[in-house]
């Protein structure tokens, strides 16, 4: 053998040389791997995301329609959208106990009664935001009905819609600054219905523990949540 | 509209109301028709109306009729593609059950059926691509009750193709006995999952190596970059990053094309799951890089790196094996799941790229012309795979495979 080079490349030092190195620079590819570059811990994030979309005290997210209502849609793909209760509507009515849905395959009409919150013991219907065939609805949610409160644009969606020709249900739903501007006019109404202030209810940010509206009127809490829920008795 | 009955197109009985229902998904015949026009179909008419008629060529005619196959080249594009490229494409079904049952990964649960339905096509028709080429189906079962041949690593391979196709049926079957109703076959054959999946893994192991072992057998056909004792390693090394990529190929074309057979649990959690097998798949290419290097230092070819095949051989490995073992780190690392979509894409060119090289290119080394593949045996490959892609939505559309039967709901899916 005429050099070092030779001596490396033609005998089987090589190898086992190449097979130590491919073992240590596994250890450090396995590290880079499983420790992602550290982001904020996850509800850190969320937080920091959500305060941008937050308008007075109430998270008004990007990308969702919102029913006048207090239902909110949510395009997923194709013709397919998500729907559920904004974060006005859940608050407002604070831990909800069951949640009554139609069965898949049965079809929902904008404006007309879509589901039943079971609240205290007493039933509040809310209004579809779209029209649309049910198909799916969260089985999660109807088991654990606080996933709602706890998260009620992502985990909490209450079921899955198709609807060939939503872009006529959405033109008549609110989103973006229209709809942060009809939060803050619900907000307001809110407090000319009770008037309470609402910043130092929602001062803490957490969760109510009977809802805005019981803490405000316990006698006539119904009456609020259906009025703003537009499901008023006549 | 399921099961509705339409005016004026009442069905006659029980048979006509069940095709109905089962194969035109709750349509009639005629409305079904209707719904079948569409560009894709079209299209794939087309190939298939041109396609067949070259398949009957060649079964009339022969091999050469359609291919540029010699004694020198014997593998044409119907072995590169059809065996060497689609199975382990095909890794899938033995990768994402092991995942599940073996190592108890069961957030993957949502992918393993869809996984089963890709390896259980690819290997059906990694046959059907093996009968073209091998001519004289009706000879198809001899390895298995005739004449068995076993000094050939072929007969390893039919018997393993035979076996294993017969295990991904059996662990496909619950979604098929769903879909037809059947409840009492359904609760058996869910018995029989764990051991149906020990048997595909031992099954995979053998006869993804041995798909490289065949090289073995004629050690100065292959060119020397490619050809190495390891060979087998190294073709059951890239069957796991080929499976694992292509499960991420899958489920993105699939949430891309057919969204409404997806159950929308699902939806959020595609994405971790992505990341989660880009992970996997990139210690795997960073493993099978290394055998590649330690491959050239066995057999001394450091040397040939400097050839226009070296070339050829150095844009395999860094191009399309540590530069998508990178992509996978820095999209698990930065959470980036389009990146990892993308790399998965990019890695399953590199398998076809590999496998493609090895078993038709680099195998023709020696001669002055390598020979490209011929244009009707190009025809008969597109119209074998959309074969396969129609074959895939046909099942998709109609049974379980990305959601839960209703009426099976929580019972031992």
């Amino acid at each position: 053998m005429r050099t070092l080079l030779d001596f490396i490349t033609m005998t089987k030092g090589i190898e086992y040389l190449i097979a130590v190195a491919f073992l240590m620079t596994f250890v450090l590819f396995w590290r880079l791997a499983v420790t992602p570059v550290r982001p904020a811990p996850s509800r850190v994030r969320e937080m920091a995301r959500n305060f941008g979309e937050m308008v007075g005290g109430f998270l008004v997210p990007e990308k969702v329609y919102f029913h006048p209502g207090h239902a909110w849609a949510k395009v997923e793909r194709g013709d397919l959208l998500s729907l559920g209760i904004d974060d006005f509507g859940q608050k407002l009515v604070g831990p909800i106990n069951a949640i009554q849905t139609p069965a898949v395959g049965a079809r929902v009409k904008q404006g007309e009664r879509a589901w039943t919150l079971l609240v205290n013991g007493q039933s509040i219907d809310m209004l579809s935001p779209v029209d649309g065939e049910i198909i799916a609805v969260n089985d999660d949610v109807l088991q654990f009905p606080e996933e709602i409160n706890k998260d009620p644009f992502g985990k909490g969606w209450l079921m899955t819609v198709r609807n060939s020709e939503k872009l006529a249900n959405l033109k008549g739903l609110l989103s973006g600054i229209q709809a942060r501007r009809w939060i803050e006019e619900a907000r307001t109404k809110l407090m000319a219905i009770t008037g309470y202030n609402l910043g130092t209810v929602l001062a803490d940010g957490g969760p109510l523990r009977d809802g805005i509206a019981r803490t405000l009127d316990s006698e006539r809490w119904v009456e609020i949540v259906k009025s703003h829920f537009l499901t008023a008795d006549e | 509209m399921k099961g509705e009955i339409l005016e004026g197109v009442r069905p006659q009985n029980p048979i006509e109301l069940w095709i109905n229902e089962k194969i035109f998904m709750g349509m009639t015949l005629s409305e079904y028709g209707k719904k079948l026009f569409t560009p894709f179909h079209i299209v794939s008419a087309i190939l298939i109306i041109i396609g067949v008629p070259l398949i009957i060529l060649r079964y009339v005619y022969g091999l050469g009729a359609v291919t540029h196959a010699s004694h020198d080249q014997p593998f044409g594009l119907f072995l590169g593609w059809g065996l060497f490229t689609g199975v382990p494409l095909s890794a899938t079904g033995f990768l994402m059950a092991t995942a599940v049952y073996l190592f108890g990964l069961k957030e993957y649960k949502p992918l393993v059926r869809p996984a089963i339905l890709t390896g259980f096509v690819g290997y059906a028709f990694a046959v059907i691509y093996l009968l073209i080429d091998l001519g004289r189906p009706w000879r198809l079962p001899y390895p298995m009750f005739y004449s068995f041949g076993p000094g050939s690593v072929l007969f390893l391979v039919a018997w393993h193709v035979a076996l294993y196709l017969s295990v991904q049926f059996l662990e496909f079957s619950p979604a098929i006995c769903e879909w037809l109703e059947t409840k009492k076959l359904r609760a058996w054959v869910l018995r029989i999952t764990i051991g149906a999946t020990i048997f595909g893994v031992i099954l995979s192991t053998l006869h993804q190596s041995a798909l490289g072992a065949l090289f073995l057998l004629a050690p100065g056909k292959l060119h020397p970059l490619w050809y190495t004792p390891y060979i087998p390693v190294l073709f059951f090394v890239s069957a796991i990053f080929a499976g694992l990529s292509m499960v991420i190929v899958e489920s993105t074309l699939v949430y891309r094309f057919l969204m409404d057979k997806v159950d929308p649990k699902n939806y959020e959690s595609i994405d971790q799951l992505t990341l989660g097998l880009g992970k996997a798949a990139s210690f795997a290419l960073f493993t099978y890089f290394c055998l590649k290097v330690l491959g050239v230092a066995h057999g001394h070819s450091w040397h040939l790196l400097s050839t226009s095949w070296g070339t050829w051989f150095l844009l395999e490995i860094f191009g399309f094996v540590l530069l998508p073992c990178f992509f996978f780190l820095a999209g698990v690392r930065h959470q980036n799941v389009s990146l990892v979509r993308f790399t998965a894409f990019l890695t399953v060119i590199g398998i076809v790229f590999n496998r493609l090289t090895v078993s038709l290119w680099a195998s023709s080394w020696r001669f002055p012309e390598v020979e490209i593949f011929h244009g009707k045996e190009l025809t008969i490959v597109l119209t074998v795979i959309t074969i396969e892609i129609l074959v895939y939505r046909w099942v998709v559309n109609r049974m379980p495979v990305h959601r839960e039967d209703p009426k099976f709901l929580g019972d031992g899916h």
